[in-house]
């Protein structure tokens, strides 16, 4: 087991003014997130993800309980600024998260803020464009830019803070499909090439099961939590919990229904066409 | 009630430096009643065109007719088109503003000066063909209901014109796996027990491939090709030089053929990939 970079101990949430009229938004959450690891967290609208993701980074505070991040307890204030420094957020509407008039000088906001040097500056700024493949965009105005790629600069300025996690909150809901294959490329090349623990909340199974562990929330819970073919073979779970079972996972079982003899845990197009051909 | 659309251009800005070419030479035809997958990357021209099918936008040439009115026309009123083509743009939820969700819905049909013995029941059954309950939710505000009650209600606005033709601009982006089911189930009902023709504009040929009868796929500017969704997806390669993807169904049919199975490669729903895949593996895979 790794050090964890997240915890949270039996960490409830209930949004202000709401106590004693509707559910917590967070129920008795507990679990430990390791350094480097890729956890993708699914569930359906409500069921308390993007309260989650905004514990991460002290956003929230637990009403009871504790989130601590690289050792730092979110409730201290003392420690606010480097708990967001540790960890980034990325949220889902790219237009919402640009404020400078130049791609590079939005990704120096977060650094210049923290008062670094100037020439590391310049330097972090280069080196997080160059991580998220944008580096020729510097000098553009972020309008000129497709959603993927203003995506991918909210990423940078995240990136040129250097935080040891990144969590994104549906950070590919709004764009098309090339757009989401370029974020997941580059949340995918952060985790395996740099290291850095990635969090990332998503509608869409496809890119969840990419992750080492899914977390699977429902009414405040974490209802499941596991690698992603444990978790997609658990169809009834699945469905109960209003989730998708990937169509790949859901052809190989109604294969193994009709007598067809492929492993029930296949997840995606290559694995289906690998276990078709070795029949 | 029909959509004809011949040699659209649309160029904006023309003759400034910022001029650039949106759409090109566009011809089409949708019949009325049909439901169409739009499909395109983004920048393909599928928003322009769509704001030229209720007079949002004008042709820079060519011409768009919507049941037998020229929309470039003098004498065509926009008014009656906007009446007859409904929009909903991305996120609609967004432009709920009332107090009531009975206020919201009813505003469409007030400006249309609709008799105010005939607003209640335009608004409940606008109401009811979203799925949502009039009596109890038309005195609730909007902003109280989840995301996808406020986008039911915002097409309920809509719907409440009683438009002929329903534009939708990815109606079901950030929406849950159940709330886009419900959604997408609701939009086949409104074209199939009302009649509606619906243009519905999407990122996920999944979606696409199941309700749509014909697909169109805009790219840079053009109509790349417009055809019955197992024509469109045997164009695997095509589709994706444009940045497009394929159903993963589809995707597995292709990667199969590549490897030497001979199976159909237009293929996209399960219980024909099941069928298929019987069919060619036989019994010999069984695995008693």
């Amino acid at each position: 087991m790794r050090d964890a970079i997240v915890e949270f101990n039996d960490v409830s949430f209930i949004y202000p003014g709401e106590e004693g009229k509707s559910a917590e938004a967070l129920d008795n959450i507990n679990v430990s997130i390791g350094h480097g690891e890729f956890v993708a967290v699914i569930g359906r609208n409500g069921s308390g993800k993007s309260t989650f993701a905004r514990h991460i980074n002290a956003l929230f505070k637990p009403s009871r309980g504790d989130v601590m991040v690289d050792g730092m307890n979110t409730k201290d204030d003392q420690v606010l600024w480097a708990i967001r420094q540790t960890a980034g957020m990325v949220f889902q509407n790219p237009d919402n998260q640009l404020i400078a008039t130049i791609v590079e000088e939005d990704v120096a906001f977060g650094p210049e803020n923290l008062g670094i040097p100037h020439d590391e500056i310049v330097r972090r700024v280069h080196d997080a464009l160059e991580l998220v493949d944008m580096a020729e965009y510097a000098q553009f105005a972020p309008h000129m830019l497709s959603g993927g790629q203003k995506q991918r600069v909210a990423i940078a300025g995240i990136i040129a803070m250097h935080p040891k996690c990144i969590v994104l909150d549906e950070p590919t809901a709004m764009l098309d499909p090339t757009g989401r294959q370029e974020v997941m490329a580059t949340i995918k090349h952060l985790n395996e090439d740099e290291g850095i623990t990635v969090i990332l909340i998503t509608h869409f199974m496809e890119e969840a099961v990419q992750a080492d562990r899914i977390l699977v929330m429902d009414y405040g819970h974490i209802i499941m939590d596991d690698v992603p073919k444990k978790i997609f073979t658990r169809i009834n779970d699945i469905k109960q919990a209003g989730l998708d079972i990937p169509a790949m996972t859901e052809l190989a079982i109604n294969l193994r229904a009709h007598g067809l003899n492929i492993p029930p845990d296949i997840l995606t197009v290559e694995e289906m066409a690998e276990a078709l051909c070795l029949l | 009630m029909s959509i004809v659309v011949k040699h659209l251009t649309h160029i904006y800005m023309q003759g400034t430096p910022f001029e650039s070419i949106a759409i090109s030479d566009v011809s089409f035809e949708i019949s009325a009643g049909e439901f169409i997958g739009l499909i395109g990357h983004t920048g393909s021209g599928k928003s322009t065109l769509i704001q030229h099918l209720n007079g949002l936008l004008k042709p820079t040439s060519g011409s768009v007719i919507i049941d037998g009115m020229d929309l470039s026309d003098k004498s065509t009123k926009i008014k009656d088109i906007r009446h007859k083509v409904g929009l909903v743009f991305q996120y609609p939820e967004q432009q709920l503003f009332e107090e009531t969700i009975y206020k919201d819905i009813a505003f469409g049909p007030i400006n249309m000066g609709i008799p105010d013995q005939r607003l209640d029941e335009t608004v409940r059954h606008a109401m009811e063909l979203v799925g949502l309950d009039y009596d109890e939710l038309k005195e609730r505000s909007p902003f109280e209901l989840s995301g996808g009650q406020r986008r039911r209600v915002a097409l309920a606005g809509v719907l409440a014109m009683n438009p002929e033709i329903l534009i939708l601009d990815e109606p079901t982006a950030g929406l849950d796996p159940v709330g886009r089911e419900a959604l997408l189930t609701m939009l086949k009902e409104l074209q199939t027990k009302n009649g509606i023709t619906i243009i519905m504009v999407s990122h996920s040929m999944e979606d696409v491939s199941r309700l749509a009868d014909r697909i169109m796929v805009m790219n840079k500017g053009r109509l790349a090709i417009m055809g019955k969704p197992e024509e469109v997806f045997s164009e695997g390669d095509m589709l994706k030089g444009m940045g497009l993807g394929l159903p993963q169904i589809t995707e597995l049919m292709q990667l199969l053929a590549k490897r030497g199975k001979d199976v159909n490669i237009s293929i996209f729903s399960l219980e024909q990939a099941v069928d298929e895949i019987l069919k060619v593996w036989g019994g010999k895979a069984l695995v008693q």
